[in-house]
C-alpha cells in the first residue's frame, strides 16, 4: 500500500478526489507581487545610501569615491561654458564617422560574401583572419600610418564597427527562408528581384542587431582612440585621471552610460520604423 | 496552348527544344524518371493531363508525389524522359510561403510585371473572401487565410496549370472543408488543369475528375471519376472508390473489424480502477 513517495499523507486525504490546480501554479513565484515591485529598486537604493552616508561621514576617502556634492560641482564645472558639450560633439563626430564608414563597409562586404559563392571564397577568409586581431592593438599601427589627427581614431572605430555588421549581414542572408525563394522562383521572379524583395528585407533584422552591436563597440573604442587627443570624452577621462580628479572621471563615465543607452534606444526606434512587419501588433 | 519545357522562361536554364505535343494538354510526360543518389523515386512515368481537368495524385509519403510536382513546376530537372508543361503555371505549397515583409495585396501580385495593379489584387482577394485583409501583414493572418492568399496569388496569373502540393494538409478539418468548396468553385470558374498532390483519399474523391495513385515509383492506378458520382462521404459509390484507392495504395481497410467490441473494450479499460 505504501508505494507513494509521500508517506505523510493520511488515509483520508488519499481517498479524496485529485485537487484541481491552476495550470500556471508551479511556475508562479512564491514572492507576492507587491513585494517583487519593491525588490527591484532595493539594491540600487542600498548602494546609493551607502555612497551618500559613506562620503558625507568621510568613511569613504575622496580619492576613492567623491560624494554627491563633489560630483555636482564637477558637473557644473564641465557644463558651464559648454565645455562638456564640445568634448561630446568631438566624440560623437568620431564615433558617428567611424560607425558610418565601417558599418557601410562591413555591410557591403557581408552582402558580397552572403550573395555570391565567389565573394565568399575571396573575402571571408581574409576578414576572419583580420577579425582575430584586437582593434586596440592596431591603434599603434594606425598612429604610425595616419599620424595623430582624426584619421587613426576614425579608422579604429570604423574597423571595430565593420566586423559585427559583416558577420550579421552574412548570417542574416544565410538564414533567409529558402522556401520563400523557391516559391518566388516558381512565380517567375528574377534573381535580382528575389534579392531585393525577399533576401534583403529578411536580412534587415539581423543587420539592425549588427548596428546595435557596432554602435556600442564604437562608443567603447572612443575611450581608447581618444587617448591621444585634445578633445573628446576619452581626453576628459584621461585628464581627470592625471589630475587625480575622481569626480570628473565619474561624470565622464556617467556620460558614456547615458550615451550608450540613448544610442541603443535610437537604433531600436529606427528598427521599428524600418521593419513594420515584425512589430508585436502584427503577430497573432 | 503549346506545352513547353518546364525550365523555360521562369528559371535560369535555357529552353530545351523537343517534340511539341500536338494535343491540347497542359501536361505531357513521357518516360520520366527521377532519382536522388541511387534512390529512384520516379520510374518511367507517362502522363497526359488535358486542359481543365482536375487530377488528384495520391501516394504514400516518399512515393515521389512531391518529386513529380517539383519537376512539373520547373524547380527540379528530371533525371530522364520528356517533360512538357503549359507555360503559365502556378503552385500552391503545403505552407503559404507568403513574403512577410510585403502586405497581403503585394504578395498576391508576386512575380507579375509592374503594370499589374492593386485593383487586380483586390478583385482576386475578393474571390477568396479576403478583400478586407488586403493591407494586412501576412503574420496577421490565420493559417487558413494565409493559404487562401496563396491561392489568390496562384489564380491571379490565370494559370493553364495549377499545381497544388498538399495545400490543405496543415489546416484544421473545418477550414479544409471550406477550402475544398472554394477550390472546386474557383477551378471550375478559371478552368486550369489542376494537379492536386495529397495523401488524403477522401479529399481526392471529393475534388477530382481523375485520381492517380503513385506506388512503387510508377502510376499504379489511373481512375476517372464520373461527374455524376455521388461524392458524399459514406455513399455506396464513394465507399467503393475509396476501397479501390486504398487497395492501390497498399493500405487495405479491414472492413470486417468488429468496431463495436473494440469500443466496449475501451469502455471496460476506462471503468477499471487505476492502480494505487
Amino acid at each position: 500500500m505504501k508505494l507513494t513517495n509521500r508517506p505523510r499523507r493520511t488515509h483520508a486525504e488519499e481517498e479524496e478526489k485529485p485537487r484541481l490546480v491552476s495550470p500556471g501554479h508551479a511556475a508562479r513565484s512564491a514572492v507576492p507581487r507587491w513585494l517583487q515591485g519593491l525588490l527591484t529598486p532595493l539594491l540600487p537604493a542600498a548602494l546609493l545610501t551607502w555612497w551618500v552616508t559613506g562620503t558625507v561621514t568621510g568613511s569613504i576617502p575622496q580619492r576613492v569615491l567623491p560624494g554627491p556634492f563633489e560630483i555636482w560641482e564637477a558637473i557644473q564645472r564641465l557644463t558651464e561654458n559648454g565645455e562638456i558639450l564640445r568634448h561630446l560633439r568631438a566624440s560623437l563626430a568620431r564615433a558617428g564617422a567611424g560607425l558610418f564608414t565601417g558599418g557601410i563597409a562591413g555591410c557591403l562586404l557581408g552582402l558580397v560574401t552572403g550573395l555570391s559563392t565567389l565573394g565568399n571564397r575571396l573575402i571571408d577568409p581574409l576578414i576572419q583572419a583580420i577579425r582575430t586581431i584586437p582593434p586596440l592593438a592596431l591603434l599603434s599601427l594606425f598612429i604610425l600610418w595616419f599620424g595623430v589627427g582624426e584619421a587613426p581614431k576614425v579608422a579604429l572605430i570604423a574597423l571595430g564597427a565593420a566586423f559585427p555588421l559583416y558577420i550579421n549581414t552574412v548570417g542574416g542572408i544565410r538564414a533567409v527562408d529558402t522556401r520563400l525563394l523557391e516559391a518566388a522562383k516558381t512565380y517567375g521572379v528574377k534573381p535580382r528581384r528575389r534579392i531585393i524583395s525577399i533576401v534583403l528585407p529578411q536580412t534587415l533584422p539581423s543587420i539592425f542587431s549588427g548596428i546595435r552591436l557596432a554602435a556600442s563597440i564604437s562608443i567603447m573604442l572612443l575611450v581608447a582612440a581618444e587617448q591621444v587627443s585634445t578633445a573628446g570624452l576619452g581626453f576628459l577621462l584621461l585628464q581627470g585621471q592625471s589630475y587625480f580628479d575622481t569626480a570628473q572621471v565619474i561624470v565622464v563615465l556617467l556620460v558614456y552610460a547615458l550615451l550608450g543607452m540613448l544610442v541603443d534606444l535610437l537604433v531600436r526606434f529606427a528598427e521599428r520604423l524600418a521593419l513594420p512587419w515584425t512589430g508585436r501588433e502584427t503577430r497573432r | 496552348m503549346t506545352p513547353v519545357h518546364p525550365n523555360s522562361g521562369h528559371t535560369d536554364q535555357p529552353v530545351v527544344e523537343g517534340a511539341v505535343d500536338p494535343s491540347d494538354a497542359a501536361v505531357s510526360l513521357r518516360g520520366v524518371s527521377q532519382s536522388f543518389g541511387n534512390r529512384s523515386v520516379l520510374d518511367d512515368v507517362h502522363l497526359t493531363i488535358p486542359t481543365g481537368q482536375f487530377v488528384a495524385l495520391l501516394g504514400r509519403s516518399g512515393s515521389g508525389k512531391t518529386a513529380l510536382l517539383r519537376i512539373l513546376s520547373g524547380l527540379d530537372p528530371a533525371s530522364a524522359g520528356e517533360v512538357r508543361v503549359a507555360q503559365r503555371r502556378t503552385m500552391v505549397f503545403q505552407e503559404p510561403r507568403l513574403i512577410p515583409s510585403q502586405r497581403v495585396w503585394r504578395n498576391v501580385l508576386l512575380g507579375l510585371n509592374a503594370r499589374s495593379r492593386r485593383t487586380d489584387a483586390l478583385a482576386c482577394l475578393a474571390e477568396v473572401g479576403l478583400a478586407d485583409h488586403a493591407d494586412d501583414w501576412p503574420a496577421l493572418l490565420s493559417g487558413g487565410e494565409a493559404q487562401r492568399v496563396a491561392l489568390a496569388r496562384a489564380l491571379i496569373r490565370e494559370p493553364q496549370l495549377l499545381l497544388l502540393d498538399e495545400p490543405f494538409a496543415a489546416l484544421d478539418a473545418l477550414t479544409r472543408v471550406s477550402m475544398h468548396r472554394l477550390i472546386r468553385r474557383l477551378c471550375a470558374l478559371h478552368g486550369p488543369a489542376t494537379l492536386l498532390v495529397t495523401h488524403d483519399v477522401d479529399e481526392a474523391i471529393a475534388l477530382a475528375d481523375r485520381v492517380l495513385v503513385l506506388a512503387d515509383s510508377r502510376i499504379g492506378l489511373d481512375l476517372r471519376l464520373d461527374p455524376a458520382l455521388d461524392r458524399s462521404q459514406g455513399s455506396s459509390q464513394q465507399v467503393a472508390i475509396r476501397r479501390t484507392l486504398l487497395h492501390a495504395l497498399g493500405a487495405d481497410e479491414q472492413t470486417d473489424l468488429p468496431l463495436a467490441s473494440t469500443q466496449t473494450e475501451l469502455e471496460r479499460h476506462r471503468g477499471e480502477p487505476s492502480p494505487p
